[in-house]
């Protein structure tokens, strides 16, 4: 009876020492994350021996960076932030190794600390120099990131969200399913190929604003092939590729993927829409999108690379519409 | 039982590829790797450019390859700094060319570099570009690139590229290993089968690292797999054959305890068989690193082992990205391009 007395104790102590445990760590984790998440303090003197006092970044966005100044990468985003933004941004610069660095000195705004002992980098809990923070006027983390990805990857959507306060939509640039593709002015060139391709009922364009992500990936043009060889010739497939390439690139294109279908630049139109939402957003937010249209110029079915597992639910639905609206027809 | 005796005759002998019994082999070989009895041990000469360098200008922000040129020079891709670093055999930055953009001799993350007898050809990841330029760092033409071509050659008129091998099954091309293109960029032909192993059980992406032989043979060695292959220009198989060291054999285990522990019976391959190789006239040296040690595995073209080297390390190297071995009366010169503590080349040279 006292044993078991005693092993209930023994289980009853083990039992609140895990629950202690897991309250410590979970506290541990939570000032961690609030330390991430927010502004840090600091309190040091700039390049110039001017005091710098981070609580007084507050009420204004703020983007920090642990920078070499000799990185042409580093500057360059800085450039870009500053051309883009202007005063409605702090732009901090830190790095250990500020020398005669007239190139970031000419740039009276921006502040630049030396950081010496690594201090702020560890402050900051970046493992090495590269990273970057960006901070709304309340010092609420707004977006981290490296600057190896450089600006077009990196900062541009955050700050742009933030401070312009657009958020990419979709509808930016394609109309919705059960719309005409007529009802887009910039995509003229799509009823175009519709209208000149007389034998397929259905269409598929793949809209390619840069290729990259679709090559890196590879799954939008397998999906691409995977349909064309799965519908037989009601359906054609186009990709209508950005102005960033040009003729000589297109039997490039078609060879190294191996492509079975045709592949054209777009129009200026559509190019200029192109050209107007990347000065906003990251390539990667506008590119690879893939419509299903009947032959009407009705968009049936919209391929979203940020949806949820896009690749084999568009496939299998395109073919499954094909397939019930060929049946209805037959009918 | 006469015909159950022919019948498992006839399976074991039949004619199986080497890969497949080297898959066997790799995941459940029990023997353990000895370094040969003249297994050489390296030591660092120097160590470039020096952590001091950087406050003058002189670093490298990250680099994925690296390349000789008939007098020596080593030319470095910095993809973080978009620039090419040239170096001399002594570690002096000799020039450097190159800046952030996407016009004509600009760079967005230059990745991979080859030096040709007059010219240099340099790829670029975000630009998805090919660009020549002359040695001097002169640009002269270049060609916009659609697939991942981490490794190339150029040989006469041909530009020969091993793309990125996916482990994700939908990625296409993955049915070849090499593409044969003009200066251009136009794929003429591809050719290599796959390892038959389904490319999901890979935990990552895996590169080809491919070189060119005095023979003008096309040298493969697999990024995740202890095997290099011979092809001729054509694309002709001329020769497998499996590469064995101790960091290759300590992978092999822990491969076979994840095996074990999943009980599963789904194979999973961890642990790179090959970060770079470089072919000269003694043959093909393959570099395997991890954080206790470094080894150089020279094979003649019949894939008979001739030498090792190693060197003990006590920080790790990264990832070795580049040899470059230099044949003076002394002996051999290895340089290296590594990553850490920080990215540079180091030269090593056997102990005496």
């Amino acid at each position: 009876m006292k044993n078991r007395q005693n092993m209930f104790r023994i289980a009853m102590g083990f039992i609140i020492f895990i629950i202690i445990l897991i309250l410590v760590i979970s506290f541990q984790i939570k000032k961690k994350n609030d330390v991430f998440s927010r502004l840090p303090f600091f309190h040091v003197k700039d390049i110039h021996s001017r005091i710098i006092d981070s609580s007084k970044f507050r009420g204004k966005t703020t983007f920090i960076s642990f920078v070499n100044p000799r990185s042409k990468n580093d500057r360059d985003i800085f450039q870009k932030l500053s051309n883009q933004f202007g005063n409605e941004i702090r732009l901090v610069a830190i790095s250990a190794l500020w020398k005669q660095d007239e190139d970031w000195q000419r740039e009276e705004s921006w502040i630049l600390i030396s950081d010496p002992d690594r201090d702020l980098l560890r402050l900051f809990g970046a493992s090495f120099v590269g990273f970057n923070f960006a901070y709304d006027q309340a010092g609420n983390l707004l977006g981290r990131g490296s600057n190896q990805m450089g600006y077009e990857e990196g900062p541009k959507a955050t700050l742009t969200q933030h401070l312009r306060g657009v958020k990419f939509d979709k509808k930016m640039i394609l109309p919705g399913i059960g719309e005409k593709i007529t009802t887009a002015d910039w995509l003229k060139q799509l009823e175009i190929i519709l209208g000149a391709d007389v034998i397929a009922r259905y269409f598929v364009f793949g809209l390619f604003s840069s290729i990259c992500d679709a090559c890196s990936s590879g799954r939008t043009i397998q999906m691409l092939k995977r349909l064309r060889s799965a519908v037989d010739d009601r359906l054609s497939v186009y990709i209508v590729l950005s102005p960033d390439f040009d003729e000589t690139d297109l039997p490039r294109l078609r060879t190294q993927l191996q492509l079975n279908f045709p592949c054209v630049l777009s129009d200026q139109v559509l190019a200029q829409k192109w050209s107007s939402l990347k000065q906003l957003f990251r390539p990667r937010d506008i590119n690879e999108f893939v419509l299903l249209v009947d032959s009407s110029g009705r968009i049936l079915l919209i391929f979203d690379r940020n949806g949820e597992n896009p690749h084999d639910s568009f496939y299998y639905h395109a073919v499954a519409l094909i397939a019930n609206k060929g049946k209805k027809s037959e009918k | 039982m006469v015909m159950i005796f022919i019948g498992a005759m006839a399976v074991l002998s039949s004619p199986r590829s080497i890969s497949d019994r080297l898959k066997k082999r790799y995941v459940f070989d029990k023997s353990e790797f000895r370094a040969p009895s003249n297994a050489i041990q390296l030591r660092s000469v120097r160590i470039f450019p020096r952590a001091e360098d950087e406050e003058a200008g002189i670093y490298i922000g990250h680099a994925q390859s690296m390349s000789a040129d008939f007098e020596g020079l080593l030319y470095v891709p910095d993809d973080k700094n978009d620039e090419i670093l040239v170096f001399s055999e002594e570690g002096r930055l000799v020039r450097r060319f190159g800046r952030t953009g996407q016009g004509p001799g600009e760079f967005l993350r230059p990745t991979g570099i080859f030096c040709g007898s007059d010219y240099i050809l340099v790829r670029e990841i975000q630009n998805r570009r090919f660009q020549f330029f002359s040695l001097a760092g002169k640009y002269q033409s270049g060609f916009h690139c659609f697939k991942d071509y981490y490794s190339f050659v150029v040989v006469g008129k041909s530009l020969i590229g091993a793309p990125l091998q996916s482990r994700l099954p939908e990625k296409p091309g993955d049915s070849a290993l090499i593409d044969v293109m003009d200066l251009q960029g136009r794929v003429q032909r591809s050719f290599g089968a796959t390892l038959d192993i389904p490319a999901s059980n890979y935990m990552f992406d895996h590169l080809l690292h491919i070189a060119l032989s005095t023979k003008n043979q096309i040298v493969v060695a697999f990024q995740f797999f202890p095997i290099v292959r011979l092809y001729s220009l054509e694309g002709k198989l001329i020769r497998e054959f499996q590469t064995r060291s101790g960091i290759i054999e300590k992978n092999a285990l822990l491969n076979k305890k994840m095996i074990k522990s999943s009980g599963s019976g789904e194979q999973t391959y961890r642990g790179t068989t090959a970060h770079t190789i470089f072919v000269d006239a003694d043959g093909i040296y393959v570099v395997i690193a991890d954080k206790n040690k470094l080894e150089i595995l020279l094979y003649n073209e019949n894939g008979d082992s001739k030498e090792y080297y190693f060197k003990n390390l006590e920080t790790g190297m990264g990832l070795c990205w580049g040899l470059f071995v230099k044949k003076s009366p002394s002996g051999k010169r290895f340089f290296i391009l590594r990553s850490l503590p920080y990215p540079s080349i180091e030269e090593l040279i056997p102990y005496k």
